[in-house]
């Protein structure tokens, strides 16, 4: 695992300003799309610049409408429904938290973010976190040495339908070492020994193991990661018959 | 703007989920307007104009708190309402024994907290209360609700 590592740190390069994320979402209604761009703004960085892309993407209102229009439960700050295949996130104008807030929780699931922070949407939205577990680490390199050289698209982070070293140089760019639990001194020497590099897709030569990587932000495009596992929803029953009350 | 596409990608691969913050069990019975015993029937889907809810029957064997017969009705019978296609809705079952925690009025949901307010007794037993104080005694649950309407 070392040896990844060092490919890592390895291929850590000067990368230019990030292009910007465009979330897609569709606000409806001047009060919440403001509310949205608030919640983006909170987590945009120069580095990673956020911005809302109305063009497609999950519905967003402010109350219920249409086939939807039951009242909120008082509890809620936000639901979710599909309603003819459509999925939309209802706000709850009288909800228990702040609009924004409310905004601000129910998008963090919705992209998949740890928490509301610069630092969550970071290792979200870099595509580097190919696992989904909201951390890039060694983890996901490992998955992405084992596509390297494949014409996978999990670790293609540049999208070019290859993983090759051009992936690897985005995740470098977003790769942050975390302190490794200190070894035991006969452990530390088995690891310190040398050996032979035996994965071609291990490419470049072994630099020091404590240099950290330049914190800098992807120069190219990252892909599209592998869904995180998700909680199946309750079944509702088979084909109630409709029925007026 | 690739990554605009990505973003789309990921939007679609993640689950809906409903935001509605933890209600201790004194809260939730300090909310609730009724509060029951009693055993779920099938489903049936029930228009209300442009609303489609589906209507649990729920059988009381039990008042705790309240007026049943002031929850919403479907056939003459005490129902607990769910906006169909809502999301993260608990898993009911026809026959499923519950205690129920409910608000009164027709709403997405009936359970207070969402869906918090609704203890199934699985195999004789419930999972309540919380980490310091787990309570799986129906028996206790009942109690509890108790106690916490007198300190109401």
């Amino acid at each position: 695992m070392k040896r990844l590592t060092f490919a890592a740190l390895l291929l850590s390069a000067a990368l230019g300003l990030a292009d910007a994320a465009g979330v897609k979402l569709q606000p409806q209604g001047d009060t919440l799309t403001r509310a949205v761009q608030a919640a983006l703004g909170a987590i945009s960085t120069k580095e990673l610049p956020v911005t809302l892309d109305t063009g497609s993407g999950t519905i967003l209102t402010l109350g219920g409408a249409g086939s939807s229009a039951a009242p909120f439960n008082p509890d809620v700050a936000a639901r979710v429904v599909t309603v003819a295949g459509t999925r939309r996130i209802e706000f709850n104008p009288a909800g228990p938290l702040p609009l924004l807030q409310a905004v601000q929780q129910e998008l963090a699931r919705e992209l998949g973010f740890k928490d509301w922070t610069a630092e969550a949407a970071r290792t979200r939205l870099s595509g580097a976190d190919l696992n989904g577990d909201g951390r890039i680490d060694l983890k996901d390199l490992a998955i992405l040495m084992e596509n390297y050289g494949k014409s996978s698209s999990v670790g293609d982070l540049n999208q070019d339908r290859k993983v090759d070293d051009a992936d690897l140089r985005i995740f470098s760019g977003q790769y942050k070492p975390t302190p490794e639990p200190q070894a035991k001194p006969e452990e530390k020497k088995a690891a310190e020994t040398p050996k032979k590099p035996t994965d071609p897709a291990a490419p470049g030569t072994t630099p020091p193991a404590d240099t950290a990587p330049k914190d800098a932000a992807p120069g190219t495009t990252p892909s599209p990661v592998p869904p995180s596992p998700v909680p199946p929803s309750p079944a509702p029953p088979a084909d109630p018959a409709p029925k007026q009350p | 703007m690739r990554r605009g596409a990505w973003l789309a990608a990921l939007l679609a691969a993640t689950a809906g989920a409903t935001t509605a913050p933890p209600l201790t069990l004194a809260q939730q019975v300090g909310k609730a307007e009724v509060i029951v015993r009693g055993t779920l029937g099938p489903a049936v889907s029930v228009k209300e104009g442009e609303v489609t809810y589906l209507a649990y029957p729920l059988t009381v064997a039990e008042t705790i708190s309240g007026d049943a017969a002031r929850l919403p009705q479907n056939d003459g019978k005490p129902a607990l309402f769910f906006l169909q296609g809502l999301a993260d809705l608990p898993n009911l079952q026809s026959g499923q024994e519950v205690f129920a925690l409910l608000y009164i009025r027709k709403q997405d949901s009936p359970l207070v907290g969402f869906n918090q307010g609704l203890y199934p007794v699985t195999g004789g037993k419930v999972t309540a209360g919380d980490a310091k104080a787990p309570i799986t005694d129906p028996a206790k649950l009942r109690d509890a609700i108790r106690a916490a309407l007198e300190a109401k």
